[in-house]
């Protein structure tokens, strides 16, 4: 059985090692990506075009404006009218607008004081969801300083009046200016602080590389026995079933878990990320769905019966397993139709296990969960393919 | 008593409500030389592909030595992007053959059929005819006691042909079964006996020389003179059955012997019209 296993893992080495453009393919695809989702493909936003019109008329006002402006993370774009403003966005030459209304951050004789009013092009979608955040940010500093002015004038006020009362009924050193709470949260990211992508991506593109060259590679390399008439002469020798599935997997296996280390390797060196969790454990959990990939490889191939039908069911599971596991848009955002769809993949249970152990450092004792689906995954999906396949042609 | 390698009984391949084959019965023994043949759709290709399992039957069973047999499928099916030698000794490995043997085995087999100077090219760069040769010798390399060939000659120029089935018959020599497919007729001649398949059923499964004892008609062929003048003549003797050109003769079946014609055997093809009409009949 070990020398029939060992002819046929040579063999597909050969086919590999001759397919020059295959091999350079499932080499560049990894690197590739990385530099797509570590780069390119980056949920960080910073160079938000900002545009300011100040009608407050004092100096409050003018400091806000000059804060908005010269905030890092904005780039000002100089604005006149709010007309104009909509027109810019219309355009995509400007992606937030903040008014400071007339007569703003002075003391009002009724009514509601008036309030920043700011206007987002919610067509982009994380610029607008990071602009909110973002100016909150920018006016942090602003606000201590106008808090401490405002501490200085209620000081300076009740001085006076102190002053006024005749000598012995107060004391002021007594007295000291309302302290405010700060409505201003200090955020502080744990694990991520700079809330970069590639730390988030990176770990989960590690599982999708696994899937890409695996699911698809294994279905088409079957599909092409098939095709070639090669399993037809396969079917009259000794080679068992799963000797032959073996015997395809092993292979691709090695070509993932070298893809896997160059990954890593690249996340590490290329990103800076630091894997704080046990490295060991991690590699067991990836083989586990290494085998689940391997496993939907050969379910397709199973149901394929040509090349092209193989390619096109292999990418229908990458699209959904990429779109709707959590990798890049959270399930918690997800209606509740699709959710059961998410928890049916595998990737669903590999992105909190990649992440939680690369970014958190946590262990089995919290990934149990995700860690034991993996497994059944494996079991129910290579069991269920090893059946379906069949060494007959017809 | 000559020991049974392949026994089919019965056995049907349904591939839809009203297309089926069979049920076909075939025993094959050792030594044996079997040639499948029919026209085009008769079932052949479905015959071998169950004798080898590659196909399960709808029905009936079949019976066949373990691991002794070797398969020649109709279209090339080794791996072109493997060279002549790497698609040998990767079958020879796979029928569990040591690795030194497979090795040994086939620099022998590639040097036996003449593809020795080839053995390091792509097995997908190679002519029409070593395709051929090195579909038989993977089929080989292990030794099978059944030899099972879905058109081997197909496609093969007939040089090529003539050295192919030499190979065979040394092959066969060894006691070893043989059951080949072929449109080429006259490739029965080789065969002990002849098995005649239409639309998926047996129609006869004889030795030659028994068909031809059986044969009712009359075989002769006639020369000299322009095809249209043969032709003519021919339809004008007695109990004429049919007459077609071939080369530069005629050949005419009929009823009762002519005195003065020159007798023929008869072909496989003769014999294959008569069978086929008594079936419709």
């Amino acid at each position: 059985m070990l020398a029939r296993l060992a002819a046929l893992v040579r063999k597909e080495f050969i086919q590999i090692r001759r397919d020059r453009r295959t091999l350079a393919i499932m080499i560049v695809i990894p690197v590739l990506w990385l530099i797509v989702f570590g780069y390119a493909f980056s949920f960080d936003v910073s160079n938000v075009k900002v545009g300011v019109i100040d009608r407050s008329g004092n100096s409050r006002g003018a400091l806000i404006a000059q804060a908005i402006k010269g905030y890092e993370k904005f780039k000002p774009v100089t604005v006149d009218s709010s007309v104009q403003a909509r027109d810019l966005m219309r355009h995509g030459k400007l992606s937030m607008l903040v008014e400071i209304p007339p007569g703003w951050g002075q003391q009002q004789a009724a009514g509601e004081p008036p309030s920043l009013s700011v206007l987002v092009d919610g067509s982009e979608l994380f610029t607008a969801q990071a602009g909110g955040r973002l100016l909150s940010q920018a006016l942090q500093p602003i606000q201590e300083k106008l808090v401490s002015e405002i501490r200085a004038e209620s000081l300076a006020q009740i001085l006076a009046i102190l002053k006024n009362l005749p000598p012995g009924t107060a004391d002021a050193s007594q007295f000291a200016p309302p302290s405010m709470p700060s409505l201003l949260p200090k955020l502080e990211f744990l694990y991520n602080p700079n809330l970069k992508s590639a730390p988030v991506m990176i770990p989960g593109l590690l599982g999708m590389v696994l899937l890409v060259v695996t699911t698809m590679m294994t279905a088409l390399g079957i599909v092409r026995e098939r095709e070639t008439g090669t399993l037809e002469q396969l079917i009259v020798t000794p080679i068992r079933p799963f000797e032959l599935i073996l015997g395809k997997l092993l292979p691709y296996v090695a070509i993932g878990l070298f893809d896997f280390v160059l990954v890593l390797l690249a996340g590490m060196l290329l990103f800076g990320l630091h894997f704080v969790g046990s490295l060991p454990v991690f590699s067991v959990l990836a083989l586990l769905f290494l085998f689940c990939a391997l496993g939907l490889g050969i379910l397709i191939s199973t149901i394929a019966q040509n090349q092209a039908q193989a390619m096109q069911l292999a990418a229908i599971t990458f699209v959904v397993q990429i779109l709707l596991s959590g990798f890049v848009f959270p399930l918690a955002s997800m209606p509740a139709a699709i959710l059961p769809i998410s928890y049916a993949l595998p990737f669903t249970y590999f992105v909190p296990i990649a992440r939680g152990m690369f970014l958190k450092g946590l262990g089995l004792s919290d990934l149990w969960r995700q860690a034991a689906v993996l497994l059944g995954y494996a079991i129910v999906i290579t069991t269920i393919s090893t059946v379906r396949f069949r060494k007959r042609i017809g | 008593m000559r020991q049974v390698l392949l026994q089919m009984d019965q056995v049907t391949k349904r591939y839809g409500p009203d297309a089926e084959v069979g049920p076909l019965s075939l025993s094959l023994g050792e030594g044996e030389w079997v040639v499948l043949t029919g026209p085009d759709g008769a079932g052949k290709t479905t015959a071998l592909r169950l004798a080898a399992g590659v196909l399960a039957p709808s029905s009936g069973r079949v019976q066949r030595v373990e691991e002794g047999i070797g398969y020649v499928a109709a279209a090339f099916s080794l791996y072109p992007d493997l060279t002549a030698e790497e698609n040998v000794r990767f079958f020879a490995r796979a029928f569990g053959m040591a690795s030194g043997q497979a090795r040994a085995e086939s620099e022998r087999l590639l040097e036996w059929v003449g593809l020795g100077p080839h053995s390091h090219r792509l097995a997908g760069q190679l002519s029409g005819g070593m395709k051929k040769k090195l579909a038989l010798v993977c089929a080989v390399v292990h030794r099978p006691k059944v030899l099972l060939m879905d058109e081997p000659t197909t496609g093969v120029d007939p040089v090529s042909r003539e050295a192919f089935l030499a190979l065979l018959h040394e092959f066969a020599a060894g006691g070893a079964a043989v059951l080949l497919s072929t449109q080429y007729m006259h490739e029965a001649e080789h065969a002990g006996r002849v098995v005649l398949l239409d639309r998926g059923h047996v129609l006869c499964d004889a030795g030659l020389s028994e068909l031809r004892a059986r044969y009712p008609h009359h075989v002769a062929e006639i020369s000299g003179g322009s095809r249209s003048a043969l032709l003519e003549r021919a339809h004008a003797l007695p109990g004429m059955v049919s007459a077609h050109p071939l080369g530069g003769r005629v050949r005419v079946v009929l009823r009762e012997p002519v005195a003065g014609l020159e007798q023929a055997a008869p072909s496989l093809e003769d014999l294959f019209v008569w069978l086929a009409g008594d079936e419709s009949r």
